[in-house]
């Protein structure tokens, strides 16, 4: 009886070890996975980086308050600083070489500026990859991150302005899964 | 004596034989009886056991389908890296400029602010021309107006902007919540013109 009874358990007891072992694999597994969807993707810094770019230019743009001395002659924007634009303010669109992402631009910036009572536009600067402006406004997942923003600046003269910048900063690739 | 002793003899013998049968079938009896409990026992037990860990295993299982569920979905889409610093320089550009604006008399809205102690009508509406409409979208408090220097309890509102945000409101300390943006510059008297953004959560 005793024996029947000890070969019992034995079983009882292998069965419930290839359970516990089961058991703890599932919830390894699960554990894992977990980890792995949450710090095997990436950390999308687009926006940053959008919001980055359009400080940058507000930065150059602006001096105390003031539009910078060279950017606007006689109201209208100076055709010698948007040529140079890029130059003049110490930015450079170039990116790695992975993905090919030197063969397509990754940015995108537009420059508006606005007399501010009238709303009438007074020079605009564009840089970069203007097909990306295109994916603006619309939703998804793998689309270019923009940001769009105004601020308001004046001359020495008093004159009033309006200026818009459009960031665009692509890299889906290294910033979305 | 002999007699007595054989008698005596047989009869503790057979009264030992007699016991010793008596006893043996009580034990075979007790053997059976608990040979059949223990087994009703042991298999209603082994259930029991068995319906246990099929609930824990199906517990166990929802649960972690749940955490997986959770953070693939939720966790992933908030992916973002915040901001490097709590400023805005375009907004707090634009606040610059709007205080060097001159009105058609030529004196800058600081002075005019500094001088009337509130808004007027060509700086209120300046002021809201600006940064309402360029800064509404980003952020769900756009606050203008004279504040207090320091931790008060003076409520300050005006014309144009209404009360302070009870988020920004009640001195230093709260101000400098890390995402606020927070811009003033000194009027004297212990005042300052301040413009208070609250940014979306």
């Amino acid at each position: 009886m005793n024996t029947k009874y000890k070969i019992k358990n034995k079983n009882g007891v292998e069965i419930l070890s290839v359970y516990w072992f089961a058991i703890l694999f599932i919830v390894a597994a699960g554990i894992v996975y977990m980890v792995y969807s949450f710090y095997g993707q990436p950390y999308d810094v687009r926006e940053t980086e959008a919001d980055a770019l359009t400080t940058l230019v507000a930065r150059c743009l602006t001096d105390a308050g003031y539009v910078t001395d060279g950017i606007l002659l006689e109201g209208v924007l100076n055709e010698d600083f948007k040529g140079n634009f890029l130059s003049n303010c110490n930015l450079n669109f170039d990116v790695e070489d992975a993905y090919g992402w030197q063969d397509s631009g990754q940015f995108y910036l537009e420059v508006n500026f606005f007399n501010f009572d009238s709303g009438t536009s007074i020079g605009e600067i564009s840089e970069g990859n203007s097909g990306l402006k295109s994916d603006c406004g619309q939703k998804g997942k793998n689309l270019p991150v923009c940001v769009d923003r105004d601020f308001y600046v004046i001359d020495k003269d008093n004159n009033q302005y309006k200026i818009n910048v459009i960031s665009v900063v692509r890299k889906t690739e290294k910033n979305v899964q | 004596m002999f007699n007595k002793m054989g008698f005596s003899f047989y009869k503790r013998v057979s009264f030992v034989k007699e016991t010793t049968m008596v006893e043996n079938s009580k034990e075979l009896h007790c053997k059976r009886k608990s040979k059949f409990v223990l087994s009703r026992m042991a298999k209603r037990a082994e259930v029991g056991e068995t319906v246990t860990w099929a609930v824990a295993t199906v517990a166990i299982v929802i649960i972690l389908v749940i955490s997986v569920f959770v953070s693939s979905t939720y966790f992933n889409e908030n992916k973002k890296a915040s901001p490097l610093t709590s400023g805005d320089y375009l907004a707090a550009s634009s606040f610059n400029s709007w205080l060097l604006t001159k009105d058609s008399s030529g004196k800058m809205i600081y002075e005019q602010i500094k001088s009337e102690g509130d808004f007027n009508g060509y700086n209120g509406n300046l002021s809201i021309d600006i940064f309402k409409r360029f800064y509404e979208k980003d952020y769900i408090y756009v606050w203008l107006g004279i504040n207090s220097k320091g931790p008060s309890l003076l409520i300050r509102n005006n014309n144009y902007f209404g009360n302070i945000p009870t988020e920004i409101r009640g001195g230093d300390i709260t101000k400098r919540h890390i995402k606020n943006v927070i811009e003033d510059v000194d009027l004297g008297e212990e005042k300052v013109i301040e413009m208070a953004l609250v940014p979306k959560t």
